[in-house]
């Protein structure tokens, strides 16, 4: 049982790309939310969305051919690249069969499945075009990140709606851990789409212009889109290399509410708290920040407060949220979490809850890190994902501490 | 450690259950059936591997099935039978320790397509049916099967097409062997729907219809409970082939899987792929036919179809049913995904209780 250190992150996102300036991004508290340009959203009364503007995937990738791939394997080939990069991981670092990657989605190829729905209503199901179908399975999204590093361990993606990364990077720790690995590429891709908009809004759950997490007046979520990378690796590989270690992950929790398609469940989210904890090996006093799945909308933020003081009491540490910032990015937004931990560990803050104006009087005792990013020494940080079909996923990310290696 | 199945279920182009499904696959039954009558939509055939004339509300009654698409009800039906196989029970002191791993392609093709056509047909973009919203999230079927059945465990769904299956036993074998869970309802499902039949056609395959669950436990402790395990597990190797998949490739993956139980080409009593179809699955059937010149290959495609995500669900499906002594499991996707197993032991099926 080999312990798993993270050693680098790629974020393709609305508020930086890149670590630099995605770490900006989280300090100034930037909103990358904006008007949607990439669909037509005429006829919307809502259509604002946490869009990747100009994102270039021939700009970034180096080994796939961005005309073969979807968006959304783009944007996780993309951050796999930048993800590795950052860790300075060299071709000659790993064998090939020792590197693998999983992927976490709800949508899949969303924009896809979009264009060929346009086909089918314009001229029948006769008018699809092949090569948008040979696009569809959603197994593209790891196997983008596979050929882009030329790796030859598993490639498998998550389909576990909006936790999938946080459920991605669990089974990554797992490869490693189990020493079939010693290198795993691990996050979450999501694109933002019409049906996505249209189904939350139809649900009342989609806010007009700014998310605003954990506010009194909060109204919703608004959808987004990105991609979503760590690299992960065990630590004697990345001891060998003398890689740079940003943190340690402790571990992690996973269940199910089997309650209700959409509406989250108190009690299972903080059995899957301490299962996190108990995985990791830490105790509710040792947690500094708590990274919150945080959507926006009333009733799921409400329902995560208390489970967080369910677990913590009445004092939990500082609890935010980025969605404030980059809008829903569905399957990428755990992977983001965990970005946003490291980040926290590694350079000592927290991010912050933008837009957010009044306390919550139904939850007083939760301190959102309100609009203003926060020096603060943190050693131990727990990552929030919760999903439709009540998938919950928690990881837990820590201070690398040399004495304990 | 290894795995074992303790229950399971099929529904499939022979119908339901894991009898009919036999006795397909001994040629006592067909398995094409007319589809003219099944949707408003002009499909590309006139016949197809369907399950014919399913009806959710018949098996799991009316209530909270109201919304499902059909490849959830297929998959809560065979969770069901593979459940009342097992013998499992489950209740407040273990619901938390039995979980769902299902695997799939791209969940339902026709709900999302279905969903967003709605975005461009309505009056207004967002006359969407938000009843029908959870559907095009692709993990619905598992999150249904934990509603219905209160499974509070680990609950994952895995993209994978042709290796999906085998995707889902490796990720619950690892999440058995790290005792994250005491039971897990493994499954894939692939539904019939003018969407799927088209897309299917659009890309040169001829798709079927299967959803499959099986109970997996850790068979040592299975055992000791007194309940029968129909068939061992020895660990999956999942891979990929950058570039494209290629024979050798294949084979690579499948002598690991051969490795892992400790076995040989000669001991294979039976050999079953799934993928795609072409040349490369005639070279791959050739050379294992080379190297395993005891072991009698399956073409389960030609009685099923190509059933995608279910493949994996058929081939081990197959296994039981005809007592494999030792059966090897390999499949690969066009992407370039690889993964083989190794089945052994498998008890002969007369006795099931679904």
């Amino acid at each position: 049982m080999d312990r798993v250190v993270v050693t680098g992150l790629g974020p393709v996102s609305s508020i930086g790309i890149g670590v630099a300036d995605f770490g900006r991004g989280l300090r100034a508290g930037r909103i990358g939310t904006s008007e949607i340009a990439g669909f037509d959203s005429t006829g919307f009364p809502y259509v604002h969305g946490g869009e990747v503007h100009g994102f270039a995937p021939q700009a970034m990738v180096r080994r796939v051919d961005p005309a073969s791939w979807g968006r959304t394997s783009l944007f996780a080939a993309a951050a796999a690249r930048l993800a590795v990069d950052d860790a300075g991981l060299g071709m000659g670092d790993v064998a090939r069969d020792r590197i693998g990657a999983v992927v976490g989605t709800t949508s899949g190829e969303s924009q896809v499945v979009e264009a060929l729905t346009a086909q089918q209503v314009a001229g029948g199901f006769e008018a699809l075009d092949p090569k948008l179908v040979e696009l569809v399975p959603a197994a593209r999204l790891a196997h983008a990140v596979s050929e882009e590093l030329d790796a030859s361990g598993p490639s498998i993606t998550i389909t576990t709606a909006c936790s999938a990364s946080n459920y991605a990077l669990a089974y990554a720790y797992e490869h490693l851990c189990s020493g079939s690995a010693d290198v795993m590429v691990a996050g979450g891709a999501d694109s933002v789409c019409r049906w996505a908009h249209a189904g939350f809004y139809r649900m009342g759950a989609l806010a007009e212009r700014a998310c605003s997490p954990f506010d009194r007046d909060r109204s919703g979520i608004l959808t987004g889109e990105g991609g979503a990378a760590l690299v992960l690796e065990t630590f004697e590989h990345a001891r060998a290399r003398g890689a740079r270690i940003y943190a340690e992950m402790l571990g992690y929790g996973l269940n199910c509410d089997a309650h209700h398609m959409v509406a989250p469940n108190q009690d299972d989210i903080a059995e899957c708290v301490r299962q996190a904890h108990r995985s990791a090996g830490v105790a509710p006093g040792d947690i500094d920040y708590i990274c919150a799945h945080g959507t926006g909308t009333r009733a799921n933020d409400l329902v995560e407060a208390r489970a967080i003081r369910d677990v913590f009491g009445d004092r939990p540490p500082p609890v935010s949220s980025i969605k404030s910032m980059l809008g829903h990015t569905m399957g990428a937004a755990s992977g983001f979490g965990a970005i946003a931990s490291t980040l926290a560990i590694a350079d000592g803050f927290l991010p912050p809850t933008v837009n957010w104006r009044n306390q919550d009087p139904d939850m007083p005792w939760l301190d959102p890190v309100a609009n203003v990013a926060r020096t603060a020494r943190v050693r131990t940080v727990q990552n929030n994902g919760f999903a439709f079909g009540g998938n919950n996923a928690i990881t837990i990310f820590g201070a690398m501490d040399e004495v304990r290696a | 450690m290894t795995t074992g199945v303790t229950g399971w279920g099929i529904l499939s182009a022979a119908g339901v259950g894991p009898q009919v499904f036999a006795d397909a696959l001994h040629g006592r039954r067909g398995t094409r059936h007319p589809i003219d009558t099944m949707y408003d939509e002009v499909l590309p055939e006139a016949q197809a591997h369907v399950v014919t004339d399913f009806d959710i509300k018949s098996h799991l009654g009316r209530k909270g099935t109201t919304f499902y698409d059909r490849g959830t009800g297929l998959a809560l039906v065979a969770t069901a039978q593979a459940l009342e196989d097992s013998g499992l029970r489950v209740d407040d002191k273990n619901r938390r320790r039995v979980g769902v791993v299902f695997g799939t392609t791209a969940g339902s093709l026709s709900s999302t397509m279905t969903f967003s056509k709605d975005t461009l047909i309505q009056a207004r973009p967002y006359l969407v049916n938000p009843a029908l919203f959870p559907n095009t999230v692709m993990n619905t079927a598992a999150g249904q099967a934990a509603i219905r059945f209160q499974l509070k465990g680990v609950n994952t769904t895995l993209a994978g097409g042709p290796v999906a299956f085998l995707n889902v036993l490796r990720y619950a074998q690892n999440t058995l062997d790290r005792l994250r869970a005491d039971a897990l309802l493994v499954g894939a499902v692939e539904e019939f729907t003018p969407h799927s039949a088209w897309a299917g056609r659009h890309i040169g395959i001829t798709p079927g219809e299967a959803a499959g669950v099986f109970v997996l436990e850790r068979a040592d402790e299975a055992r000791r409970t007194g309940r029968q395990v129909h068939t061992e597990l020895s660990p999956v190797v999942c891979r990929f082939s950058p570039g494209g998949p290629t024979v050798d490739a294949v084979l690579a993956c499948a002598d690991a899987a051969l490795d892992q139980a400790a076995t040989t080409w000669d001991a294979l009593s039976h050999s079953l792929i799934s993928g795609t179809d072409g040349p490369m699955a005639a070279h791959i059937r050739a050379a294992m036919a080379l190297r395993a010149p005891r072991a009698r290959q399956l073409d389960l495609e030609v009685t099923f179809g190509d059933c995608r995500a279910a493949a994996g669900v058929v081939q081990l499906a197959a296994s039981l049913v005809v007592g494999a002594a030792a059966a090897l499991m390999v499949g690969w996707s066009e992407d370039g995904a690889l993964a083989a197993a190794v089945v052994r032991g498998c008890a002969d099926v007369r006795g099931h209780r679904g």
